[in-house]
């Protein structure tokens, strides 16, 4: 593949002066804040000398530039530092505390987002373009525009009230009955609840992702409905398709061609929308007291704890960056012509 | 994208992207894996016997032998070098021990690690006798070199309450392998107070030497032991065979933490645990009072909220001003509207239940709009020209309720028509960082007790240097005089006099205007007993037992 | 007569809005249904709120009544009242924002396209990092310095959609810089400021208002977001995403509507600015697909 390694070389280059502009962005905005972490923590009861003597422990007197620096440095030997607040545990540590449970509700979302969407735009574009049902298709189309003009928390907290007060047959918040909790493996219950055949404990993880993993599932399809319906209706505009009609195939078989030759570029798509995706799951996470990267994120920036903030959010960037750069290569792969 | 080029190309090269794709991802989640931090060591435990506890109270008695206690605190660091929040403080109330103790049900400070003391010229010189029979819950002796050694492991790793030491103890050492001597910066009459306290707690000599170790289960000398730690999950703890003390009544405690309010409130109202323990919401505990299976504990606790008044600022430097505002607060209406009753109006810095407590505040009344009024127009305010004031709060630290806390004294003091209020938040540290600064004009706050004695209550917030983190800017060189004195008198009576001095002044000047004192609450299932709560608001499980038949 | 052109412009637009034949209409009519009432609730709130929203008038939690047709929340204060004020706050914060992000994107996208060189990449991808990241995470960061007011939520907001602007204004510029027509006005001596405008605005100004519309839509669920985490209003003030998470505990306990009524105003106008933005998308598309 001629180009193909430069190519990537390129991308992964431009990878990073993203991640430090991001990063840089973060670290100026944190140290906007008035008030520090320190104070947070024992500003009331401590006499002064001990705050400020506690402030110089933690590098905070330094000048910003120096901070800067440091904490840069820092970065490139992989280390995210350690919290500012409390038991000062390292920040990779508080991270994947939380990460795993981001990532199993945005698993099952996202799971969720691609049925809902995949089935309505398939069915509302291929119905229109073969059978003429325009109004179907308008009726899918408004399905999308409806779930993605959704507020989460209103859509979660209905959710709460008629399954989890009403009908009393969800719960309402948190991830798993306490004490439940499987061994560690992943980090994701339902992954390791099956590996050591903790059955109780995989019930638990499942009801208790049912409410959120549908309320946030529900809103991204909306934006999925509109990808899958467009693309597809692209392809059918294509001569080969018109071929296949003239020559006759059945509706399934015409179905099925122009959504595998729509599926990757669908696929790309779908994996660009992951930062509305984590953005989502803040809300998520706060209606439903999720113990996620969103709730924990919210609560350190209240408290100023810079580190763990700006180690989050590199660790977010490199995330999203990490997922746009693998999506961006398999289009390249896909098309020759997209390696500039 | 040109999707002509597809069909050409043929199916294989969207297999083949798939393939990549799939690798990717499986690379990332080896990648993943392999970034984990190592699992929790393991803690010693022999896998439990004992079966879990029905969601029905059928009387088998395998189950008295445990109690599942559901929170939503957190435990932060088990380490008392660096622990300095509530809920921590109270399980190392109970796996660890000080050398006094505070008799539960009361404020009365008794021997505990240590049979018996002397004081030395006069309040600086402290000797400690140990008991003979300590032991850590691994069975090994503890010694008066034990306890010099974590005294001084707190001073040297300078964690959070680190200063509830070095403020007040200048050396600390073992005259033989029972006595212990304290020698004291100055004289401090509250000491036993303090040496209440998890940061004197002696600590097993597992815990690091020189760092905080945040997640170590080896324990202190207590009634309890900790046999599973799982952060943010659960805390198992088991009767220390080797504690000196009586043993507790339940074998095992479970505490379950829960990530919010409504789920621990479910939790309960289920069955699934024993216990829900503080944090319930007002609406949480009225509707929880109507539950036939529930008993609800509650008593007066230790926790103040009060509004701190800039004095230097225009125009709270006026005392009349806050006088006026003193008048205008209906503290009954607050404690009915905004908690639904689970807080009382108080009426001193000096919450009620603490000995040297006056009610100095009640001159004024509760929303006695009438004096307010007068006041302002002595003031030079009026009906047109209206008196314009900012009212802070701090949206989360507090808890959800302290929105409409501001909303509710917002309506109260406009309702005297002179009165102009504009409330701003600041989360937290902001909070704090403005108010150290004396940049808020009106703030709401709140104050947990270090130690258990009315000088906590009063010297953070009225003696000058002291309270310098509220950014009054209040000074009086006559309540310094009376606290400083006070602080090192040995006589309770004579001390209380001196304390109801100062909370007169302050009634008059009106720095501060306390508010209410929550009060604590806890939901049991019928049948449980044992529960002693008192002002140091330490639950203690050791205490805890199942009624029989039930 | 020269004032009988506009008039004239107006009253034909409308009346091909509502009679004429595109595709796109239903959508669009329907959007404008929904959020014109909303617009009118919002500048006639002081006449047809039946009580001061900030001030406790009634019992607390009490259920939709005659006297309450939304019920009154846990300090007594008239929902319905909270709801018809709260959209002044919503549509403050998302017309301000979404006029501020253009304002800002708009010409420096023109601008960075025209310039080109290093300082276009280097723009280019700065915007490129802060399009990526997720938007809600860096409002509450903002916010969180700026501490919670209307005006402090509105630039937090319109920082984030600013990329949003850039790149829809930037793509074109670059592509007709190229072109010959552009070249040639160029050497005839036009100036370059005019030349952006008589030529790339014009391109840009369809998409720019599908992607107006459809920005509102999305920062008003922004709004939301952040009034939920609190970084937006302070009590007494009526908002309907702070409502709904002063509401929230009250939940368990059976008590519905302070969440429903507010929650559904919110999707009302986000709704009603998605399907004009996609009702206004059809038309200029030319056709339906």
């Amino acid at each position: 593949m001629p180009g193909l390694g430069r190519f990537i070389v390129a991308r992964v280059l431009l990878a990073i002066p993203t991640i430090l502009i991001l990063l840089t962005i973060v670290f100026i905005v944190m140290r906007l804040i008035p008030g520090n972490p320190i104070l947070a923590m024992v500003g009331m009861k401590a006499p002064p000398e001990y705050v400020e003597e506690l402030m110089h422990k933690a590098g905070l007197d330094k000048p910003l530039y120096i901070q800067y620096i440091d904490y840069l440095s820092g970065i490139f030997r992989g280390d995210l530092g350690r919290s500012l607040i409390w038991g000062r545990r390292p920040v990779i540590a508080e991270i994947m505390d939380h990460f795993p449970a981001t990532l199993e509700l945005t698993i099952f979302a996202f799971i969720i987002a691609v049925i809902l969407g995949t089935t309505t735009g398939v069915f509302g574009s291929s119905l229109r373009v073969i059978k003429g049902w325009r109004k179907f298709d308008s009726l899918m189309r408004i399905y999308g525009i409806i779930s993605w003009t959704l507020f989460i928390p209103w859509i979660g907290m209905l959710l709460q009230l008629i399954f989890g007060v009403w009908l009393r047959v969800l719960p309402v918040a948190g991830r798993i009955d306490p004490g439940l909790e499987p061994p560690r493996i992943t980090g994701l219950y339902v992954i390791d609840s099956i590996i050591t055949q903790r059955w109780d404990s995989l019930v638990s993880a499942l009801r208790h992702l049912v409410l959120p993993s549908i309320t946030l599932g529900l809103v991204i399809s909306g934006a999925f409905t509109r990808i899958v319906r467009n693309n597809m209706i692209e392809i059918f505009k294509q001569d080969f398709m018109m071929t296949y009609k003239a020559v006759g195939v059945s509706t399934w078989k015409f179905i099925s061609a122009a959504f595998r030759n729509a599926f990757i570029p669908i696929m790309t798509i779908m994996g660009l929308q992951f930062a509305y995706l984590l953005a989502g799951a803040v809300l998520t996470e706060t209606t439903f007291s999720w113990p996620g990267m969103g709730t924990f994120l919210v609560e350190r920036i209240t408290y100023a704890d810079y580190t763990t903030v700006q180690g989050t959010v590199v660790f977010f960037a490199i995330i999203v960056v990490t997922i746009n750069l693998i999506v961006d290569i398999v289009y390249a792969f896909i098309d020759p012509r997209i390696r500039y | 994208m040109d999707f002509r080029k597809l069909p050409r190309l043929g199916i294989s090269k969207t297999t083949l992207a798939l393939i990549i794709v799939i690798i990717i991802i499986i690379a990332g989640i080896a990648g993943y894996i392999a970034t984990r931090p190592p699992a929790a060591p393991p803690t010693t435990s022999s896998p439990t016997t004992l079966t879990p506890s029905p969601t029905t109270t059928s009387p088998t008695p395998v189950v008295k032998k445990r109690i599942v206690i559901g929170v939503t605190d957190k435990v932060t660091d088990l380490d008392p070098a660096q622990a300095y929040d509530f809920f921590t403080w109270e399980v190392l109330n109970n796996i660890m021990g000080g050398l006094v103790q505070y008799k539960p049900g009361t404020t009365e400070i008794v021997p505990h690690l240590a049979k018996s003391w002397e004081v030395k010229e006069n309040g600086k010189v402290w000797i400690f006798h140990l008991r003979k029979d300590l032991k850590f819950a691994d069975g090994t002796p503890c010694t008066a070199q034990n306890v010099v050694w974590s005294i001084k492991r707190v001073m040297r790793i300078k964690g959070d309450p680190s200063w509830l030491v070095t403020d007040f103890v200048e050396d600390v050492v073992a005259i033989d392998n029972y006595t212990v001597k304290f020698i004291l910066k100055k004289p401090v009459s509250y000491f036993l107070a303090l040496l209440a306290t998890p940061p004197y707690f002696p600590v097993s000599p597992k815990y690091k030497p020189d760092e905080v170790d945040s997640d170590q289960t080896a324990g202190g000398v207590g009634p309890y032991k900790i046999v599973k730690w799982v952060r943010d999950e659960v805390l198992v703890l088991r009767a220390n065979p080797y504690y000196f003390g009586p043993k507790p009544k339940v074998e095992e405690i479970v505490i379950k933490f829960y990530k919010d309010a409504t789920t621990l409130r479910m939790a309960i109202e289920t069955g699934e645990i024993d216990i829900a323990w503080r944090t319930l919401r007002p609406i949480d505990i009225e509707s929880l009072k109507k539950n036939p299976n529930l008993n609800i504990i509650e008593v007066p606790g230790a926790y103040i909220r009060y509004i701190i008044i800039n004095v230097k600022m225009l125009p709270t430097n006026n005392k009349l001003v806050r006088q006026a505002i003193a008048a205008a607060i209906d503290r009954k209406e607050i404690c009915e509207k905004v908690f639904m009753n689970t807080t009382v109006p108080l009426y001193s810095l000096v919450p009620i239940g603490m000995w040297s407590h006056e009610d100095v505040f009640k001159k004024y009344g509760d929303g006695n709009i009438e004096l307010a009024k007068k006041l302002l127009k002595e003031a030079g305010y009026s009906e047109t020209n209206k008196l314009k004031l900012e009212l802070w709060y701090t949206p989360t630290h507090y808890g959800d309720t302290e929105k409409d806390l501001a909303a509710l004294i917002k309506e109260q003091l406009e309702r005297t028509g002179m009165i102009e209020v504009t409330i701003k938040s600041a989360e937290w540290s902001t909070y704090l960082d403005y108010t150290r600064k004396g940049a808020l004009m009106l703030s709401l706050y709140g104050w947990y007790p270090d130690y258990i004695d009315p000088d906590d209550y009063l010297t953070p917030f009225l003696r000058t240097d002291s309270n310098a983190w509220t950014g009054s800017g209040y000074s009086n060189p006559e309540v310094d005089k009376l606290l400083d004195e006070a602080a090192v008198l040995t006589d309770q009576s004579e001390r209380a006099k001196l304390y109801k001095k100062v909370q007169e002044i302050m009634a008059d000047e009106v720095p501060i205007i306390p508010l209410f004192q929550g009060k604590l609450y806890i939901v049991t299932k019928k049948g449980i007993k044992g529960v002693v709560l008192d002002p140091t608001m330490l639950f203690r499980y050791y205490l805890l037992y199942w009624e029989t038949g039930s | 007569m020269p004032f009988k052109r506009p008039t004239f412009i107006v009253s034909s637009l409308i009346k091909t809005l509502f009679k004429g034949k595109y595709p796109g209409k239903t959508f669009l009519l329907i959007g404008l249904a929904l959020i014109l009432p909303i617009i009118l609730m919002a500048i006639f709130a002081p006449f047809i709120s039946p009580y001061d929203p900030t001030k406790s008038v009634g019992d607390p939690l009490r259920p939709p009544n005659s006297l309450h047709p939304f019920g009154t929340d846990n300090l007594g204060r008239d929902i319905l009242s909270r709801v018809i004020w709260g959209s002044r706050v919503v549509l403050a914060v998302v017309l301000l924002s979404t006029a501020l992000s253009a304002a800002v994107g708009v010409p420096l996208g023109l601008l960075s396209g025209y310039i080109g060189g290093k300082v276009d990449r280097v723009l280019a991808m700065i915007m490129d990092s802060m399009y990526a990241f997720p938007g809600l995470i860096l409002a509450i960061a903002l916010a969180s310095v700026l501490g919670p007011s209307i005006i402090n939520a509105a630039v937090a907001i319109a920082v984030v959609y600013i990329p949003i602007y850039f790149r829809m204004t930037r793509g074109p510029t670059l592509q007709i810089k190229e072109q010959a027509y552009v070249e040639s006005a160029y050497a005839a001596g036009a100036s370059s400021f005019r030349i952006m405008f008589k030529h790339i605005l014009p391109n840009v100004v369809p998409t720019l208002s599908v992607v107006l519309t459809l920005n509102m839509a999305d920062a008003i669920l922004t709004e939301a977001g952040l009034s939920f985490l609190g970084f937006v209003v302070v009590p007494p003030t009526p908002d309907w995403g702070f409502d709904l998470r002063a509401g929230q505990p009250f939940l368990p306990a059976g008590y519905w509507w302070p969440i429903t009524f507010p929650g559904f105003f919110i999707l009302l106008l986000s709704l009603g600015f998605g399907l004009i933005g996609e009702g206004l998308n059809d038309m200029l598309a030319g056709k339906e697909i």
